[in-house]
């Protein structure tokens, strides 16, 4: 499978939704979506995704598709893959079916938090994509769990006496982990075709799947719209988005950056860190660069590096 | 002809054995008090084989309404059955469950809403929700429940209708009572059940759908008015499934029911268990010769507000006996009574009664001492029953 | 380090930033560029005027704004004649990273001597200095934000709905 292929793949997620020029979702979408032959049903959190692609009466989605509330398309799709399954138990359907949950990390990292659990504790057939943007985005880029160090929002900005979120970002991929499904990933949309084999590999495996993909986000981030997968570039390279899976509990690096990026390079592109570089918090980008440099430790020891 | 079995049962089991009737394929709940019964019982239903739904334990109410949801959307039959904070719980998807117009049918075994926490009978679960779109249904017992339910699935699936059903019972009082229950035969009941034939589905890949698309102000409030009219053909179908069930078991359905009523001077307006009790002491009060009588409302929303004003206009007084507050406000009942009575001409005196609240209970003697009051014709403000003041 | 050497060192670094400041004033293509810089470098005669005076045995903190809100409004004038249809130039541009980078080089040095000094005065001394070049430091990075990009300085301040 080569890039170019995509594009004679079915369009299941069509272009002309609302979403900001730059934004680097739907380009998971589309990829995810196109990693398997089988027909999908999909569901989306509330969330910039959901927002932008099904304004009534127009719709982005070619495939049988569903939105319930912020909290709850892990339980959603766990209703519609249970249906499925009970319909093929009665005779009544034959196909194979795919089951996508997306969230944006809002969805996810936070208020969708229990629901994806038990979701993933029932064992139901689906994929959980997140897109990690790092915030609530669709309404305006308050904080969540996964927003960055340091990086400022409207709910924790920076100013004269705090500089942005206080602590570092939570780790969902290893709470993916803790429920022994078969296959959690990360990914990034800067690195399409690790993206597309990952979705694949998940596509192919029963039972419940996690990933969750890097999603710059032009508007709040606060960078030029070109430059989406070069800054998700500078996420992976330095070492800020490792690339890696975990296949029945077997961790794997994706990719091994060769050279020494410092984190700045990635802070330095984006306007929400802007108050980072400021001579009096020079010290917080330290601590940004010692706090990778120990995850990635820690990885490396789980990859068997 | 038939071969309907009478057996002791809980109002709990009761519904249970409706939705192994129903046979489902998909019930998604999450225990909570009072309604648990139910939920076990079927699960062992499932357990042993005699359905073969697919149950889906869900970690919360909230999340059991959301696989509800996304069951009904891939276009299959879906229960479920939960209490008080429980309904609470999943309030926010019940609004989505009905803008999406999906039957799905829910037993709601009536309890307390916190704050206190209280597990026990009173119908502030059901009246919270009221505004939501949602068909109420109202059972006095178990048999009342059983069959309900029944009512419940051909109504909810009915083209013109298409909104998610709940079917009321006092919890404790009704869902553990044990009472004699009629269950009718599995295939007769079968036969009126028939299939869902969903207009749209997930799973219907030929045909894709978004369902909860963003609707903004140029077509929600279109929208709400759709789900207005579905709401008006509601009661229209309701009658008609109820007279066509009628045929089977021999019971009748109206939106209420009407006891003692012809040439009452005092009626009592009440739902659910407490109609019993109130039957009860109006055979003793009749026999000393007291004109009372009872209107047990059955269908609760859609409201049949013409309907109740001409069946209450006879009457010198009328006590709307409500289990829930409304704080602030002329409680619930007391309130849609209050409104049936308004384009009456010579409308009956009437007297809102607050009782029951977190199961307190209310006995024979206390009914006597309202249909004393009301024979007396003296109204007031709301009165109560049972308060240590 | 005695406090007489820090003194010298310091006063060099401010005659640099002076020198650089003026020249950066004069050569600047826009408004915002040339404001700034204006601005910076009377702020470097003020240091130099400090330091020359806590060598003299003065022995005291000057008072002055030690934060970019103090010194907003400097700021907030400059943007106002501003042509947002105008490209910057790249020698204004540069002209603002070389001034980030010595505001910051600035604030290193004087930290340095804050947490090396012993004296109370002296640390107080070169604490303001601290301050006062962090407080540059944000000017001259707003600056720069603002003619690279008005268009996205309006949008953050003015606001925006989202649907969610």
């Amino acid at each position: 499978m080569m890039l170019k292929d995509f594009a004679k793949k079915p369009k299941r997620f069509v272009s002309g939704g609302r979403s900001c020029a730059g934004c680097a979702a739907p380009i998971i979408f589309r990829t995810v979506l196109a990693a398997t032959d089988h027909p999908i049903v999909a569901g989306n959190a509330t969330g910039c995704m959901e927002v932008t692609s099904s304004i009534y009466p127009f719709t982005s989605w070619n495939i049988p598709w569903i939105h319930n509330a912020f909290e709850n398309v892990s339980p959603t799709i766990s209703g519609a893959e249970t249906a499925y399954r009970a319909l093929k138990k009665r005779g009544k359907m034959k196909e194979t079916v795919k089951f996508v949950a997306f969230g944006g990390d809002g969805g996810t990292y936070d208020i969708g938090l229990q629901s994806l659990s038990g979701a993933l504790e029932r064992g139901h057939d689906f994929l959980y994509v997140c897109y990690d943007n790092g915030a609530y985005m669709n309404t305006g880029n308050q904080r969540s769990s996964a927003t960055p160090f340091g990086a400022s929002t409207t709910t924790e900005p920076a100013g004269k006496v705090l500089q942005g979120k206080s602590l570092f970002r939570k780790n969902l991929t290893e709470i993916a982990v803790a429920h022994n499904i078969p296959y959690v990933a990360q990914a990034s949309v800067s690195n399409i075709m690790d993206l597309y084999n990952k979705a694949k590999k998940a596509f192919e495996v029963e039972g419940p799947k996690f990933m969750v993909v890097f999603s710059p986000c032009t508007t709040l981030w606060k960078f030029k719209p070109d430059d989406t997968i070069h800054i998700a570039k500078l996420a992976v390279e330095s070492r800020f988005w490792p690339l890696y899976e975990i296949e029945n509990g077997k961790y794997k690096l994706s990719y091994k950056p060769s050279k020494d990026v410092p984190v700045e390079e990635f802070l330095k592109t984006q306007k929400r860190f802007v108050h980072l570089f400021r001579p009096e918090n020079r010290n917080l980008i330290e601590k940004i660069q010692k706090h990778t440099d120990e995850e990635w430790e820690k990885l490396l020891k789980k990859c068997e590096e | 002809m038939f071969m309907s079995k009478m057996k002791p049962l809980t109002g709990a089991y009761a519904s249970a054995e409706a939705m192994r009737q129903i046979n489902p394929e998909v019930v998604a709940a999450y225990p909570i008090t009072p309604s648990t019964p139910i939920v076990e019982t079927f699960a062992k239903f499932v357990a042993d084989g005699k359905v073969d739904t697919e149950m889906i334990r869900v970690e919360s109410e909230h999340s059991s309404m959301s696989a509800c949801v996304g069951a009904s959307a891939a276009g299959v039959r879906v229960m479920t059955a939960t209490s008080s904070a429980g309904l609470a719980l999943m309030w926010e998807v019940l609004g989505v469950a009905s803008g999406m117009r999906l039957p799905i049918i829910m037993s709601l075994a009536n309890r307390a809403l916190s704050g206190p926490i209280n597990i026990h009978c009173d119908h502030s679960d059901a009246m919270g929700a009221r505004d939501l779109s949602w068909i109420q249904i109202f059972s006095e017992d178990a048999q009342e429940a059983y069959e309900n339910t029944l009512l419940a699935i051909r109504l909810a699936e009915h083209p013109d209708v298409l909104l998610p059903t709940m079917v009321c019972q006092d919890g404790f009082i009704t869902s553990h009572g044990v009472q004699n229950v009629t269950i009718h035969d599995d295939d007769v009941v079968k036969k009126f059940i028939g299939e869902r034939k969903p207009w749209k589905s997930l799973l219907n890949l030929n045909d894709p759908v978004t369902f909860g698309p963003l609707e903004l102000t140029d077509y929600y409030f279109e929208t709400k008015r759709q789900q207005e009219e579905a709401m008006m053909h509601a009661k229209k179908v309701f009658l008609e499934v109820g007279e066509e069930l009628s045929k089977i078991t021999g019971n009748n359905y109206g939106y209420f029911e009407e006891y003692q009523t012809e040439d009452a001077e005092a009626i009592i307006v009440a739902m659910n268990s407490t109609a019993g009790t109130a039957k009860a002491t109006i055979d003793r009060m009749r026999k000393e010769g007291k004109k009372v009588g009872l209107l047990k409302i059955r269908l609760f929303r859609p409201f049949p507000y013409e309907e109740i004003g001409k069946a209450l206009s006879k009457a010198r007084t009328v006590g709307v006996l409500d289990r829930s507050a409304s704080f602030g406000a002329h409680h619930p009942l007391f309130s849609e009574i209050r409104n049936s009575l308004y384009d009456i001409d010579s409308k009956p005196k009437i007297q809102s009664y607050l009782y029951g609240l977190g199961g307190k209970d209310i006995f024979e003697k206390d009914i006597e001492k309202v249909f004393d009051e009301l024979l007396e014709g003296n109204t007031g403000p709301t009165k109560y029953i049972g308060l240590r003041e | 380090m005695d406090i007489q050497e820090s003194m010298k060192i310091a006063l060099e670094n401010e005659l640099k930033g002076k020198e650089m400041y003026e020249k950066f004033a004069e050569r600047a293509n826009n408004p915002v560029t040339k404001r700034t810089f204006e601005f910076l470098a009377e702020e470097e005669v003020k240091h130099i005027e400090a330091i020359r005076n806590f060598e003299e045995s003065v022995q005291v903190t000057p008072e002055g704004p030690t934060s970019f809100e103090d010194i907003r409004s400097i700021f907030d004038q400059s943007i106002e004649h501003f042509d947002k249809q105008a490209k910057p130039e790249s020698d204004d541009l540069e002209a603002h990273k070389l001034g980030m980078d010595l505001e910051q080089k600035s604030y290193e040095l004087y930290k340095k001597f804050f947490e090396e000094s012993t004296e109370e005065n002296v640390k107080r001394f070169f604490e303001f200095l601290m301050k006062q070049e962090n407080s540059h430091f944000v000017l001259i990075q707003k600056a720069y934000d603002f003619i690279s990009d008005p268009e996205g300085f309006y949008a953050e301040t003015e606001g925006r709905v989202m649907e969610g």
